[in-house]
C-alpha cells in the first residue's frame, strides 16, 4: 500500500528531528515511520553519509545521516532514531532511512519557507520559536532536484 | 817613798832598840846599886848574861828575821810580778782574750797556772760550747721559725678553706632545704597527678567506648549507605525503563502523529490525541530526567554519606587507636607518676636528712676553723718566740764572738792570725788588697773587708761579690771615707783590743750583719790600724 501523506494548502506538516546540532524539518507526508535502536549494518567501501545497511519490515534498507548528508561533514555514531522515509506502493515501495539523534516532534510550519537551492538536500530553513529550521528536500533522496512543494504532489 | 822605808826600818830595828835600852838601863840601875856587897859581881855576870842575851837575840832572832826579811823582799818582788802576770791575764780574760791570757801565766805557780789555764780551758770550751749551741739553737730556731711561719700559713689556709667549705657547706644545707622542699612540692604535685592520672585514664576509657560506639554508628551509617546504594540503583534501572518506555511511548506518538497526518482530515483528532501522548511521553521524559537529577544528587549525597562514614569510621577507628594508645599512655604515665611521687618523697627525707647532716658538718667546721684561728694564732706567737729566740741565739753567738778563743769558729781569733800578715804589707796597698780578697775568700760569709789607718780614713778593702751580688756599693764604702765615728773604731783605737757590733742591717746586702774590728799591730807591738769584717748572718750561721 502506497501511503502518501495529503498536504493542504497552507498546511504543511512536518516531522522536526535533530541531528548534527541542527534541527531539520523532514516532511511527514514522507515520513513511513520512526524507529529505535534499528540495527545497522556498515557497508564497506561506500560514501561517508552512508552509514550501513539496515533491515525494515523484511526489507534492506539503506541508513543515510542527516546531517552529514545535509552539511558534508563526518558523521556521528550516537545516533538512536532512524526516520523512514518511503515512496510507491507497498509492494514496490522505495524506501531510505534517516539517521538522526532525536525525533522531535510532528508540527506544522504555517511561515514562509525561504527558498534554498532547488537541487539540495536543504530546500530551505523557517524561523521557529527563535531557532532556524532546516527543511529537507526528500525528493533529492529518491530522485534528485524535486523541490519541497512538489513533494506533496508525489 | 822614803818615808815608808825608813819607817819599815824603824818597825825592823824598833824591838833590837828596846832590847838595848832594857839591857843599858838594867846595868845604869845595877851601877847604881853598886853600894851593895857583892853587887859588882852581879853587875858583871848581868852584863854577861845581858850580852850573852843580846847575842843570842842577834844570832837567834836579829840573824833570822833580816834572812826572813830579806826573803821576804824576795817573795815580794816575787808576787809583784806574779801579781802583775796574773792581773795582765785576767786583764786579758776581762777583754775576752782567752788566747792571750795564757801567755803570761807561764810566771806564775804551777798550782796557780794549772788553775787559771784550766780555769781558761775550760771557759774556752764553754764559750765554744755555747758558741756551738748557740749557732744550732740560730738553727733550730731558724726553723721552728720557718715551720711554725709555714704551719701558720697554711693554718690560715686551711682556716680559709674551712670558711669556704663552711660556706658550701651552709650553702649545700639551705640547697638540701629547698630540694627538700621541691620535692615534697613535687611529691604532692605527684599526687595530684596521679589523681589526675586516674580521671584522665577514667575519661579516656568512657572516650574509647564513645568512640567506639561513635565507630560502630558509623560503620551502621554506612550499611544503611550502602543499603541507599543498592536502592538507588533499583530506582535508576527503574527510571531507565520509565525512560526507555517514554521513548517509545514518544516514537509511538510520532508515529501515530504521522499516521495521523497521513489520515488527512480523519486524523485531526487522532493527531491531537498522538500529541497529547507525545507530550505525556515528553513530561514522563522530563520526570524521569529530574527523578534521575535528583537521585543523582540523592546518589551523590549517599555516595558523599558512604565516603564521610567511611573517613569517619576511619577516623573513628584511628581515634579509637590513639585513644587506647593514651590510655596505654596514661597508664604509664600514671605509674610513672606514683613512682615519682614515691622518689620525690624518699630525696625529700633524705634532703632533710642532708640538710640536718650538713648543718652538723657546718657547725662543726665553724668549730673546726675556730681551733684553726686558734691553732694559727699560738703559730704565729711561736713564730715570733721562734724568732726572738732566734735573736737572743745570734747575741749570744755575738756574745760569744767577744771572745778569743784558739778555734776556727772565733772570728776574733781568726781575724787577729790575718792582723800578723797584715803588719808585713801595712805600706804595700795592693798586697793589702790581694790579702783582703784571700781573707774574704776564707771565710766566705763575710761581705766586706777593709783596713783603716790611725786617723780613722779607709785605705784599702775587698768585697765578696758573691754574697753582694752586682749591686751598686753605697758612697761610705770607698777609699779614703772616714770611719772615724764608729763605734767599733773607737773601741779599737781606745782599747787597742778588738770590738763586736750588735746586729744591724747591712748596706750591701740588707741582711742581718755584724762588724768584728781588731787592731793591727807592728813588731813592737804598737797600733798602725784596723781591720774590719762585716760578717752577714744568714750565712754565717748556716756555716
Amino acid at each position: 500500500m502506497d501511503i502518501e501523506v495529503p498536504v493542504a494548502e497552507g498546511d504543511r506538516r512536518f516531522l522536526l528531528v535533530r541531528s548534527g546540532g541542527s534541527c531539520y524539518a523532514v516532511p511527514a507526508s514522507q515520513v513511513r515511520h520512526v524507529v529505535r535502536g534499528l540495527a545497522c549494518y556498515p557497508v564497506p567501501g561506500g560514501q561517508p553519509h552512508l552509514l550501513g545497511l539496515a533491515q525494515y519490515a523484511g526489507e534492506p534498507l539503506a541508513i543515510l545521516d542527516l546531517h552529514s548528508l545535509a552539511e558534508g561533514e563526518a558523521p556521528q555514531s550516537h545516533h538512536r532514531t532512524t526516520v523512514i522515509l518511503g515512496r510507491g506502493q507497498r509492494d514496490s515501495w522505495t524506501a531510505v532511512g534517516l539517521a538522526v539523534n532525536e525525533a522531535l516532534r510532528v508540527q506544522n510550519l504555517a511561515g514562509e519557507i525561504s527558498d534554498g537551492p532547488r537541487d539540495g538536500l536543504v530546500a530551505g530553513t523557517v524561523d521557529l520559536e527563535g531557532e532556524t529550521i532546516k527543511v529537507v528536500n526528500t525528493g533529492v533522496l529518491f530522485e534528485g532536484g524535486r523541490s519541497v512543494e512538489g513533494s506533496g504532489d508525489a | 817613798m822614803l818615808e815608808g822605808q825608813i819607817s819599815a826600818a824603824l818597825r825592823r830595828w824598833l824591838g833590837a832598840a828596846l832590847l838595848v835600852g832594857l839591857v843599858l838601863a838594867g846595868g845604869g840601875l845595877l851601877e847604881a846599886s853598886a853600894d851593895q856587897p857583892h853587887g859588882e859581881l852581879y853587875i858583871r855576870v848581868f852584863l854577861v848574861i845581858g850580852l850573852l842575851a843580846i847575842t843570842i837575840y842577834v844570832f837567834a832572832v836579829h840573824l833570822p828575821q833580816w834572812r826572813a826579811g830579806r826573803r821576804l823582799r824576795e817573795l815580794e818582788q816575787t808576787f809583784v810580778s806574779q801579781n802583775a802576770a796574773l792581773a795582765l791575764a785576767l786583764d786579758e780574760l776581762r777583754s775576752g782574750d782567752l788566747v792571750a791570757a795564757a801567755a803570761p801565766v807561764a810566771e806564775l805557780p804551777d798550782e796557780m797556772r794549772d788553775a787559771l789555764l784550766g780555769a781558761s780551758r775550760a771557759l774556752a770550751a764553754l764559750i765554744q760550747q755555747i758558741q756551738s749551741s748557740s749557732v744550732e739553737v740560730a738553727g733550730a730556731a731558724g726553723t721552728v721559725k720557718r715551720t711554725s711561719s709555714e704551719l701558720a700559713s697554711a693554718s690560715s689556709q686551711q682556716a680559709a678553706a674551712v670558711v669556704e667549705i663552711t660556706a658550701s657547706t651552709e650553702e649545700l644545707a639551705r640547697t638540701a632545704g629547698q630540694i627538700a622542699a621541691n620535692s615534697a612540692a613535687q611529691a604532692e604535685l605527684a599526687a595530684r597527678s596521679e589523681t589526675a592520672g586516674d580521671e584522665g585514664a577514667a575519661s579516656v576509657e568512657s572516650a574509647v567506648a564513645g568512640v567506639d560506639a561513635v565507630r560502630q554508628h558509623m560503620d551502621a551509617i554506612a550499611g544503611r549507605a550502602d543499603t541507599l546504594g543498592s536502592r538507588s540503583r533499583e530506582i535508576y534501572r527503574v527510571l531507565d525503563l520509565i525512560t526507555e518506555i517514554a521513548q517509545e511511548t514518544h516514537i509511538l506518538s510520532l508515529n501515530a502523529a504521522i499516521e495521523a497526518s497521513a489520515a488527512g482530515e480523519h486524523g485531526e483528532r487522532f493527531s491531537v490525541v498522538a500529541e497529547e501522548v507525545r507530550r505525556l511521553a515528553e513530561r514522563s521524559r522530563e520526570s524521569v530526567d529530574s527523578v534521575r537529577a535528583h537521585l543523582d544528587e540523592f546518589t551523590n549525597s549517599i555516595r558523599g554519606v558512604v565516603l564521610a562514614t567511611e573517613e569517619g569510621s576511619k577516623a573513628a577507628h584511628q581515634v579509637l587507636e590513639q585513644s587506647r594508645s593514651a590510655q596505654d599512655a596514661i597508664a604509664e604515665l600514671r605509674g610513672a607518676l606514683t613512682e615519682t611521687a614515691r622518689t620525690a618523697r624518699e630525696i625529700s627525707l633524705a634532703t632533710q636528712e642532708q640538710r640536718g647532716a650538713s648543718d652538723q658538718v657546718a657547725g662543726t667546721l665553724r668549730e673546726v676553723g675556730e681551733v684553726i684561728h686558734r691553732i694559727a694564732d699560738g703559730l704565729n706567737r711561736y713564730t715570733e718566740a721562734a724568732e726572738r729566740l732566734n735573736q737572743l741565739a745570734l747575741s749570744i753567738q755575738l756574745l760569744t764572738q767577744s771572745f778569743r778563743i784558739d778555734s776556727q769558729h772565733s772570728l776574733r781569733h781568726q781575724l787577729l792570725k790575718w792582723t800578723i800578715a797584715l803588719r808585713d804589707y801595712s805600706g804595700n796597698l795592693e798586697a793589702v788588697e790581694g790579702l783582703l780578697d784571700d781573707l774574704l775568700e776564707e771565710c766566705p760569709f763575710l761581705e766586706m773587708a777593709y783596713l783603716v789607718d790611725l786617723s780613722g780614713a779607709m785605705v784599702a778593702f775587698c768585697v765578696n761579690r758573691e754574697r753582694v751580688g752586682d749591686r751598686r756599693l753605697p758612697g761610705s764604702v770607698a777609699i779614703g771615707q772616714s770611719y772615724a765615728d764608729r763605734p767599733w773604731y773607737q773601741a779599737v783605737t781606745r782599747d787597742g783590743r778588738s770590738a763586736v757590733t750588735p746586729a744591724y742591717e747591712s748596706l750591701l746586702t740588707g741582711d742581718p750583719c755584724f762588724t768584728i774590728a781588731v787592731a793591727v799591730q807592728d813588731y813592737r807591738g804598737s797600733m798602725i790600724g784596723t781591720l774590719g769584717v762585716d760578717v752577714n748572718l744568714r750565712n754565717w750561721t748556716k756555716i
